[in-house]
């Protein structure tokens, strides 16, 4: 029995996210390795110090993204707490949060995660979801943000 | 490697016999379980423009008489040794797949991605119905097709306690292609004539004691979006080709 608890621990306790969190640096190794892994970005020009962010975020140590929020400001707070809802498979609430955030903010990223709560949540169809990751592509003047976008309808299109 | 019981052995060559002789009507029907849609995001620049040409877009036509409707499993090698302490077996089948591939008609998904991509070019208005004076663009499609090999390979080594055994399946790298000729019509004459075409490489996929099942339907899948990738390049492709046409002869 206790073996059977310890085993459960650390299954909850280890449960990793389809989420992964990535910089510009480790963009495109990360989108050529993780086939069935959705890539957030933290590009460098919207976030000072990201390669230590998205360490926080991947091992989703909360405690120390809350220090971190502290110096920033309301809009890259929320982002990053909506980003922490994603990997907490918190997609309704992560979902409020994006709403806040303008779509052009990031480099349109917010209108990406938008469409993947709705899409995590079951709420849309497939064309729908297509159409709001076209905006958000054409929204988007970064190749990487794009590219995101293209490999997020094929999440959708085949059904993962 | 797995090591075991001996107990399973009887089971396990049972098994093992299943994998290494398992029909290629079978791995057809495991390939084609599941069709896949071409629909892709466009990544074109969108350009606002008045444009002032009228383009009718015909349904294209697939001239490629060697892409067929239900696709292809055709086995090149197959070997079974079977000594007594020790199997091997490898086949490698050669798989193309066919329209019952993919989820669309395909002259009509082309038909509308080329309004769509023209649109976004903005150097003239298309639509797949006739518009008044409008320039016609026929396309054929000359080559088209997406195929690659499939391998399942293994061994099996027992003695009178254990046995110790691997098996591998790998699908790909498999290659997309597709060709356009296209031309554009005023009347019965032709104003541009071309051909372009492309081509693109999938990843190959590698499992080891993992669900083949999803291996093969991942293999269908990266095998139609590769080809619906070499549709989109040639679609841009024309597009332009068609702008910049227009453009130089805009005084005409």
């Amino acid at each position: 029995m206790k073996n059977f608890i310890f085993i459960l621990f650390l299954f909850t306790g280890c449960r990793s996210s389809i989420y992964l969190v990535v910089t510009d640096e480790s963009f495109n190794t990360e989108q050529s390795k993780a086939r069935l892994k959705k890539l957030i970005l933290l590009r460098d020009e919207s976030f000072k110090s990201n390669r230590k962010l998205a360490e926080i975020l991947n091992k989703q140590n909360w405690y120390q993204l809350e220090v971190e929020q502290k110096h920033m400001d309301h809009e890259t707070s929320d982002f990053l707490q909506a980003i922490r809802f994603m990997i907490e498979s918190k997609y309704d609430l992560s979902y409020e949060l994006l709403k806040g955030v303008p779509d052009d903010a990031f480099e349109c990223e917010p209108q990406i995660l938008r469409t993947d709560c709705l899409h995590d949540m079951r709420r849309g169809t497939v064309d729908s979801y297509y159409e709001q990751y076209q905006r958000a592509a054409d929204c988007s003047h970064d190749a990487k943000i794009k590219e995101l976008a293209k490999k997020r309808f094929l999440f959708v299109k085949h059904g993962y | 490697m797995v090591i075991k019981n001996s107990i399973h052995f009887l089971l396990f060559v049972a098994v093992v016999s299943n994998v290494s002789c398992s029909s290629t009507a079978g791995l057809y029907r495991s390939l084609n379980s599941k069709n896949v849609s071409l629909k892709y995001i466009y990544d074109s620049d969108v350009r606002y423009q008045n444009a002032y040409h009228n383009v009718t877009i015909a349904k294209p036509e697939i001239t490629d008489r060697r892409f067929s409707k239900s696709g292809r499993v055709t086995k090149t090698q197959a070997y079974f040794i079977p000594v007594i302490v020790y199997n091997e077996w490898k086949s490698i089948h050669h798989y193309e797949i066919g329209e019952s591939a993919i989820q669309e008609d395909i002259p009509t998904f082309i038909q509308s991605a080329f309004v769509e991509e023209s649109t976004r070019n903005g150097s003239f208005v298309a639509s797949t119905t006739a518009l008044p004076d409008a320039l016609t663009l026929e396309i054929e499609i000359d080559s088209i097709g997406a195929t690659g090999p499939h391998v399942q390979k293994g061994f099996i080594f027992y003695g009178f306690f254990m046995y110790v055994t691997a098996s591998t399946e790998v699908a790909g790298p498999g290659t997309a292609y597709s060709q356009f000729h296209y031309r554009l019509m005023k009347n019965d004459s032709i104003l541009l004539e071309d051909r372009v075409n492309s081509r693109k490489v999938t990843e190959p996929l590698i499992s080891r004691h993992g669900s083949t099942k999803v291996l093969r339907q991942a293999y269908t899948m990266d095998l139609v979006e590769a080809l619906s990738q070499t549709f989109k390049s040639n679609i841009q492709l024309i597009t332009n080709d068609i702008g910049v046409f227009l453009r130089k002869n805009e005084n005409n």
